[in-house]
């Protein structure tokens, strides 16, 4: 182990609980965890607004459809999928981010 | 047998364990991890809320489809032009029995009708014909009787117009307008 900075390297538990330095670092994960906090936050902060944004565009909708205005309604749904699709991308960067990779040969 | 020793855990300000205040020490949670799926977890259940709009969105779209597919409104005879005299109001039911509405002759030559629905929180309106208004009595809301869009108050959506047609000293509700 000759990086100093072992936040980022997956900890080899046992089913005791007990962390099993053996055979460590066998692997690592992307991003150190400044790094990965950095992007968790970026991606929470891009969902939240996201979301926000689809909030806004439901009530809107519904308002319009309800006064006799339909022409805002698919519209709005093709919009508020399209927010969904990229929220589950983000979402799925974030467990991609997790995985562990082969660490590199020093 | 003896019993399994619980990992440790890294407190926020680089103690160890037995340095730490009381409540830290019954509660010993890594906060660096801690924190960390909370965020995760946090943005899954964003997810799930965005999922739940673009489901209400498509609801939404489903019910227009609905709305476009059915059968236009047949033309229903709701009063003889006799029986509703100036500056009165009669109350009906269209298209469905669960639909009231109001027919309001303003003069000798004018009937107008709307859905008796408050747009706001449905509350029935009442006729004002003297001052040219229909008004919502549980929130003072108020809408123009000539046009039927609302004047104050909370209400922000017109009321539901009801087409109509006088033909042999029968007044006839034809269609429900809708207007933004």
């Amino acid at each position: 182990m000759n990086d100093p900075d072992l936040t980022h390297q997956v900890l080899h538990m046992s089913d005791s609980g007990h962390r099993t330095d053996e055979f460590a670092p066998s692997r690592t994960r992307r991003f150190s965890r400044h790094q990965r906090v950095t992007i968790t936050w970026g991606i929470l902060v891009f969902v939240f607004t996201l979301v926000l944004s689809q909030l806004w565009l439901f009530t809107a909708t519904l308002n319009a459809y309800l006064g006799g205005d339909d022409t805002v309604v698919w519209p709005g749904a093709i919009a508020s999928i399209m927010c969904l699709a990229l929220n589950l991308g983000l979402l799925r960067y974030l467990y991609f981010m997790e995985e562990t990779v082969p660490s590199p040969k020093h | 047998m003896e019993r399994e020793r619980v990992p440790e855990s890294k407190m926020p300000d680089g103690r160890p364990l037995d340095q730490q205040p009381k409540w830290r020490r019954d509660f010993p949670v890594d906060t660096a991890r801690e924190e960390e799926v909370e965020r995760r977890d946090f943005v899954k259940f964003l997810v799930l809320v965005s999922g739940a709009f673009a489901t209400g969105q498509l609801w939404v779209a489903g019910k227009d489809i609905l709305r476009r597919r059915r059968d236009p409104l047949g033309a229903m005879p709701i009063a003889k032009v006799r029986d509703v005299a100036v500056g009165s109001a009669h109350s009906f039911n269209y298209p469905d029995e669960h639909d009231t509405c109001l027919l309001v002759r303003t003069d000798d030559q004018t009937f107008l009708a709307y859905n008796q629905k408050c747009t706001h929180l449905s509350c029935a309106v009442l006729p004002r014909v003297e001052e040219k208004c229909l008004r919502c009595p549980c929130h003072n809301g108020s809408f123009d009787l000539m046009t039927g869009r609302p004047t104050g108050g909370p209400p922000r959506r017109p009321l539901p117009k009801i087409t109509l047609v006088v033909r042999d000293g029968i007044i006839y509700a034809t269609g429900v307008e809708l207007g933004t």
